[in-house]
């Protein structure tokens, strides 16, 4: 029985699919595969990529921090921005990346407040989990 | 009398308003229509975060949610408030509940109607944020990071948001609401399932026992964060839809003002015109008997 998968965001559902062969995590203790018949698992996510099988062709996707359900075959992701390979702009993402670290850099000389650092520093965190995505899939 | 000129300036002044106050329903509406838009999309996220959480709180975890934040200490009080006015009473509402808040409180003003008021009053204004129309989730995650930094640093006992709930388009209710720590999870559980309408279960059948990565502990630990965060998303999204159903009512109402006043206001010029009218007749009848008898 193939496995199912859906990517979950605040925007909606951001990819699904129910007819997957395997599915790789980026767990918070390293990356986990998992297969169909995988014991029900929930586990915490780092930003990374999701690399999904399917009848031997792969697809990836970058995805911010996060929470993975398996439960029944039922894979579901929980986190907060996702987005596929193939969508992933390097160049924007690399001007999004500097652009945090740079406006990081400013706010800790000024002291800026600590919303505006939490809020670049998930933008860089996302946009270099979109680069090592595309990176590898090269 | 009124000049019949300046009566008709009056018209179309006041028309003039009418087409804008119009203008401004129609806006209001359709950003309305956005905002329920968006909690509509927010449902997948919500569900699966319920889920996840009665999962976790099933493991008999004890909910650590803000377990952290000290028995005694300052309420953290976030207000979403609105950027811009002609809102009817939305906004006074909202003040009357900050007023009715007579503890010692730090407030975060979402909106700069509600900065301004809690400056003015003496209050203690920590910070304030600025919300777009298109609520965004990172918009709101800011400030849900910005709170629960603050909260962490010590002196705060409760984080609570005063948003104005969105029952109907008439209706509207400022709600104060209690998001760490969360001793009633249960409700609030059963509020957000209600509000997304999530009757359904969407959970997969699997009665094996659960495995938690790396621990469940952990995995807790970092619960309330989301958590926090889906609950400011859900309730920025409602102020929002609140803001712009009672902007659409009270342009409504102003709408129907002007074109009553148009009415009256033609009423007059055109009694203004007779007048002028019958008096100009008058004027000639009178030349021509003097005319005649001459």
């Amino acid at each position: 029985m193939p496995l199912s998968l859906e990517i979950v965001t605040p925007d909606g559902v951001a990819w699904h699919d129910a007819d997957v062969d395997s599915v790789t995590l980026p767990a918070k203790d390293g990356e986990i595969d998992i297969l169909p018949g995988h014991v029900p698992l929930i586990t915490i996510l780092n930003a990374g990529m999701v690399e999904v099988s399917q009848k031997g062709h792969r697809q990836d996707l970058a995805i911010d921090r996060g929470y993975a359900r398996c439960m029944g075959d039922v894979i579901s992701v929980l986190t907060e921005a996702a987005i596929e390979v193939e969508h992933i702009d390097t160049q924007a993402a690399e001007e999004a990346q500097a652009q945090a670290l740079r406006a990081l850099e400013e706010a800790k000389k000024q002291k800026l407040d600590d919303s505006e650092i939490e809020r670049l520093e998930a933008v860089a965190r996302f946009a270099l989990a979109q680069l090592i995505a595309k990176g590898r899939h090269k | 009398m009124k000049g019949m000129r300046e009566i008709r300036n009056r018209i179309k002044a006041v028309k003039g308003t009418g087409q804008i106050t119009h203008a401004m329903e129609l806006v209001a509406a359709s950003k309305m229509k956005r905002s329920q838009n968006a909690a509509e999309s927010g449902r997948a996220f919500a569900a699966l975060l319920m889920d996840l959480t009665e999962l976790v709180a099933t493991k008999a975890v004890d909910m650590g949610v803000g377990r952290s934040l000290p028995e005694t200490g300052k309420r953290m009080i976030i207000v979403f408030s609105t950027e811009k006015g002609l809102c009817g009473a939305l906004n006074t509402n909202l003040f009357k509940a900050i007023s009715e808040i007579k503890d010692d409180a730090v407030y975060i003003a979402v909106g700069s109607r509600a900065a301004r008021f809690i400056a003015r009053t003496g209050r203690n204004l920590l910070a304030q944020f600025k919300m777009s129309d298109h609520v965004s989730f990172k918009e709101t995650r800011a400030i849900a990071e910005f709170a629960m930094k603050t909260a962490g640093k010590g002196g705060i006992c409760t984080i609570e948001v005063l948003y104005t709930m969105y029952i109907n388009t008439l209706k509207q209710e400022p709600t104060l609401v209690k998001i760490a720590p969360l001793d009633n999870l249960d409700w609030y559980i059963a509020t957000m399932r209600k509000a997304y309408k999530l009757d359904t279960e969407t959970r997969p059948a699997d009665n094996r026992p659960i495995q938690f990565e790396p621990s469940p502990e952990e995995v807790m630990a970092e619960l309330p964060a989301f958590y926090i965060k889906q609950a400011m998303y859900h309730m920025a999204l409602d102020a929002k839809a609140s803001e712009q159903s009672a902007r659409m009512v009270a342009m409504k109402a102003a709408s129907e003002n002007a074109d009553a006043l148009v009415d009256s206001l033609t009423l007059e010029y055109n009694k203004a015109r007779q007048d002028q009218i019958t008096t100009e007749i008058l004027e000639l009848a009178a030349g021509a008997q003097q005319e005649d008898d001459m």
